[in-house]
């Protein structure tokens, strides 16, 4: 952390304010560039080791990534302070996410008055909300919850054509008050959110026709995991206490999920030794969602999905263990869990994790301080790449782990490509404001400036002579800030930014 | 299962549909209720992948908008085809009162081809290209959204992944090439959702480093340095793999090799497949390709030997004959597969038009089809044994084509997972 030079600059923030552009505009410039920066020295670290800084990989993966000031702003608080406001994310000012969002009608509408419109505008709304919030939101981690969240209880937006405004429901009542709070809570209300109920098929598990697709997910995916010491025939039983949990098609109250009691089968049940007498009703299904949350596999399922995603694809089993007893001391409290790991040795030491796409283009996005705005192009990116949320088929959520995302390269870096050239639609890159920035003509000092706002420090060497003899080569200055654009995109192309 | 409504559809191709249910075009699934949804079985559960040689290349053709099967591989030797479409059909092949070329091409007696696809009969005369006829999925809907879903998961209601993505998903060939899985188009179909890894190319030409045109090979050249100074092992060889693949394409693109047969055709279809064809020939890498033809959606005026649909047919035509031809010896390890999401009503609308169906055909073409031969356990199309509103019945189940397609041809043994809950048979549509 020593050995850094402040570059001050003057008043480039002023030419960001908004132009014209209605209150939204106005909050916008408030998250606009920071009045310093700082660039880091060229790093002589080895190869093999990136030795990427604890708070620079704390923002990256406890969010999407800073943007310019970000990491300014978060070392003068310090790492742990940081992060304790993070985990409150309902004490942080977030007027500017918050208004992009409440813009949209869809999203913000009763379930009922959405199901008469085209699917395609809901799945608009919905997934800008999401895409919007990581990118403006001061709630990072929050945000990175609601994706953890949205994948480990994920619902394919397409299932039919009316799925989407039930996941918007239930991105609002389930997934987004309970992300940073209690695991109970948030099962419990997964277990009654319609679009769980349509999408798992438990819609349609009646006692006289039963369907144990939800049964068998509620178990392997949501609470047990595949080895969780369930059978066959527990797997039956869970779809037995959860029939007649269905949801109501029309009329009154359409849309709602209710427990239609004609349709459950009310005969007595055994799941995994714990016994359900006859005639329980609706009540067994909260006695065996609970009884699955007290199960230690329980914990140990999430506390591994967490320290996959926050830590390393192979999830080490010390910090997995230690994270699944603080589960089964605070009852399946959320943030206790995330302040273990983020403050974990395993954490600061643990090999780069390969960003997914979404990270990939929204942390592009967020430390070039792009303005982007949701277009069937930017659309079309999350698509090549493979990853738009909630697009994902199967209940399984989108993969952890890099294997699964690696091979799709040529999208990353024609992303990378557009982006600097500024094409693509709804992402204006503007470098000039950030280039004022580096209070300085020179090539090296601009690519250096762009060096640590993608990755937090400037690379070997030699890979960064690669880079300046490239641009060196310009012949007059619209070549050279045409190479200076190129160079940069081969930054964000490069496996470093790709890696955190 | 609702209906839906579908004025328009046939102007518009399926990127274009679903582009625009995703931007705002109101209209197609306006009104829909909650009460039309389906039910569901559970999601298929993949094992570990099966490791075997590679087996043929897998070329799936999409006819988006419920193609017209019955004039396209037209029962002239049925009374009933004639007197349910007394505007549209498909003249005898010994009809003296109709032009030769306007007459069916006859097959086996009993079935012909529109002579629009006249061409395809020296194909399906060497062996080579076998149809299927009365084949379908078994659901009920007539969505086209629904059905071509359904369709390219494998018409397992409820799971959302494609039967393309399974296949590839339980065949580990030891294959690694960037381009194992292409849909030629801006998107990839739904028989290919779950495969990460599966690329969409519109052309040989649009799989590149987008930039300026005038430093490209410097920047390739930097990139492909720094990933090669890269430790992490991975990415150094996803990287090094997608250089590989930009590398085959350019050269293709740079030394495009003339097609050995007849001309492709101006048109989308023929571009695609004469892209499919180049990355064959160069040895990308390619075991399964996927490429649409749309504007299969004949309400209205759909035309008989001429008109609309025939031109269209035209297309097809092209396309495949020359893909033929131009792989020539190659054909012997390509299966390709034409299939539509339904067929359409046996009797012509009073538009002079058919409206959305059920049973229809699928065209088999490569060296290991059974061909020569019109596979049919014919329903026959009698009013009493008409499906529905008036549809042709389904007798082969279409996963019998594809699972057989995949046993046999690309040497995938786990079609119980690609199609679980169906016992894929045999129906002898294929070598091997």
């Amino acid at each position: 952390m020593n050995r850094r030079k402040f570059i001050q600059f003057g008043l480039a923030t002023g030419t960001m304010a908004a132009s014209g552009c209605s209150v939204i505009g106005k909050q916008m410039a408030v998250q606009d560039l920071p009045d310093q920066l700082e660039i880091l020295p060229p790093s002589v670290s080895n190869p093999t080791n990136l030795n990427i800084d604890p708070l620079w990989r704390l923002l990256n993966r406890a969010g999407y990534g800073p943007r310019p000031g970000d990491y300014e702003k978060a070392s003068q608080i310090g790492y742990e302070q940081w992060l304790e406001q993070q985990l409150m994310p309902e004490e942080i000012n977030d007027t500017a996410a918050e208004l992009i969002v409440s813009g949209m009608s869809l999203y913000n509408a009763d379930v009922n008055y959405m199901i008469g419109f085209d699917q395609g505008d809901g799945l608009r709304d919905l997934i800008w909300a999401t895409v919007a919030r990581q990118l403006y939101s001061e709630r990072q981690l929050f945000e990175a919850m609601v994706e953890f969240w949205s994948d480990h209880f994920t619902i394919y937006a397409r299932t039919n054509q009316v799925l989407v405004f039930f996941k918007i429901v239930d991105d609002r009542d389930v997934i987004r008050p309970n992300a940073l709070g209690n695991f109970r809570e948030l099962l419990h209300a997964s277990v009654r959110s319609p679009a769980m109920l349509f999408y798992l098929n438990n819609a349609q598990n009646f006692a006289d026709h039963p369907n144990e697709n939800y049964a068998r997910e509620l178990m392997e995916l949501h609470t047990l995991g595949v080895f969780g010491g369930y059978d066959q025939a527990d797997v039956m039983n869970v779809a037995r206490i959860l029939s007649g949990l269905t949801v109501k098609r029309r009329g009154m109250g359409q849309g709602q999920t209710m427990f239609r009691n004609e349709h459950h089968d009310d005969e007595s049940k055994v799941v995994m030794g714990q016994s359900y007498p006859a005639g329980m009703g609706e009540a067994e299904i909260d006695r065996l969602v609970d009884f699955l949350i007290d199960q230690p596999a329980t914990a140990d399922h999430i506390a591994t999905k967490l320290v996959r995603r926050f830590v390393a694809d192979e999830p080490p089993a010390d910090l997995v263990a230690e994270v699944a007893q603080l589960f089964r001391d605070t009852d399946g409290e959320i943030k206790p869990m995330l302040r273990a790991i983020f403050l974990s040795e395993q954490f600061k030491t643990a090999p780069p994790k390969l960003k997914r796409p979404i990270h990939y283009i929204v942390s592009s996005l967020r430390a070039l301080n792009v303005k982007a705005r949701f277009s069937r192009d930017l659309h079309s990116r999350f698509q090549a790449m493979g990853q738009v949320p909630f697009m994902w088929p199967t209940p399984d959520g989108y993969p952890d782990v890099a294997e699964a995302w690696v091979n799709n390269q040529l999208p990353r870096w024609n992303f990378a490509s557009d982006l600097v050239h500024d094409k693509l639609e709804g992402g204006a890159f503007e470098p000039e404001k950030l280039v004022a920035l580096a209070a300085s003509n020179q090539p090296a000092d601009i690519l250096d400036l762009f060096y640590t706002l993608l990755l937090g420090h400037v690379p070997r060497s030699d890979q960064r002579q690669l880079l300046l003899d490239y641009v060196a080569k310009a012949s007059g200055r619209g070549e050279q800030i045409d190479r200076l654009r190129e160079a940069v995109g081969l930054i964000i192309a490069g496996p470093e930014f790709q890696l955190i | 299962m609702t209906k839906v409504h579908c004025a328009g559809y046939e102007k518009i191709s399926r990127r274009e549909f679903l582009g625009s249910s995703l931007f705002g075009a109101a209209g197609i699934m306006l009104g829909q209720s909650i009460t039309a949804l389906p039910d569901s079985v559970p999601k298929i559960k993949l094992a570990d992948p099966h490791v075997g040689p590679r087996g043929d290349t897998l070329v799936c053709v999409f006819l988006r908008g419920g193609a017209d099967g019955l004039n396209i591989v037209v029962p002239h030797g049925d009374d009933h085809y004639y007197q349910q479409r007394p505007t549209i059909a498909i003249a005898r092949p010994d009809d003296g009162s109709t032009e030769h070329n306007q007459r069916t091409v006859d097959l086996n007696g009993f079935f012909g081809l529109h002579p629009a696809l006249a061409p395809l009969h020296e194909i399906y005369s060497a062996g080579d290209m076998g149809f299927v006829q009365a084949t379908g999925s078994p659901d009920e809907t007539r969505s086209h959204f629904e059905a071509m879903d359904l369709m390219e998961r494998g018409a397992v209601p409820g799971e959302h992944s494609g039967w393309l993505a399974r296949h590839l998903a339980t065949l580990d060939t030891g294959n690694d090439s960037a381009l194992r899985a292409i849909a030629v188009g801006e998107m990839l179909p739904q028989s290919l959702s779950g495969q990460l890894s599966a690329t969409a190319l519109q052309s040989v030409e649009d799989y590149h480093l987008r930039g300026r045109q005038e430093t490209a090979g410097e920047l390739n050249m930097i990139l492909q340095q720094i990933y090669q100074q890269q430790p992490n092992q991975l990415l150094k060889t996803a990287a090094a793999q997608t250089f590989d693949a930009l590398e085959v394409m350019r050269k293709i693109g740079r030394n495009p090799q003339q097609p050995r047969g007849r001309k492709y055709g101006d048109h989308a279809f023929g571009r695609a497949m004469q892209t499919v064809a180049q990355l064959i020939h160069a040895e990308a890498g390619v075991e399964v390709a996927c490429v649409d033809l749309g504007g299969w959606d004949t309400h209205v005026a759909q035309g008989g030997a001429d008109g609309i649909m025939a031109r269209n047919l035209t297309r097809l035509s092209d396309g495949l004959t020359a893909f033929y031809e131009d792989l020539a010896d190659k054909m012997g390890n390509v299966t390709v597969l034409v299939m539509s999401e339904f067929g359409r009503r046996i009797h012509e609308n009073a538009g002079k038009g058919t409206d959305h169906g059920h049973g229809n055909m699928m065209m088999l073409m490569g060296g290991g089809v059974n061909g020569n031969r019109v596979h049919a356990d014919w329903p026959g199309i009698h009013p009493d044994v008409q499906e529905g509103p008036g549809d042709l019945v389904i007798t082969t189940d279409y996963r019998d084509v594809l699972g057989e397609a995949l046993r046999k041809r690309t040497k995938n043994p786990a079609i119980d997972q690609i199609f679980a809950g169906y016992a894929v048979g045999e129906r002898g549509l294929f070598l091997g």
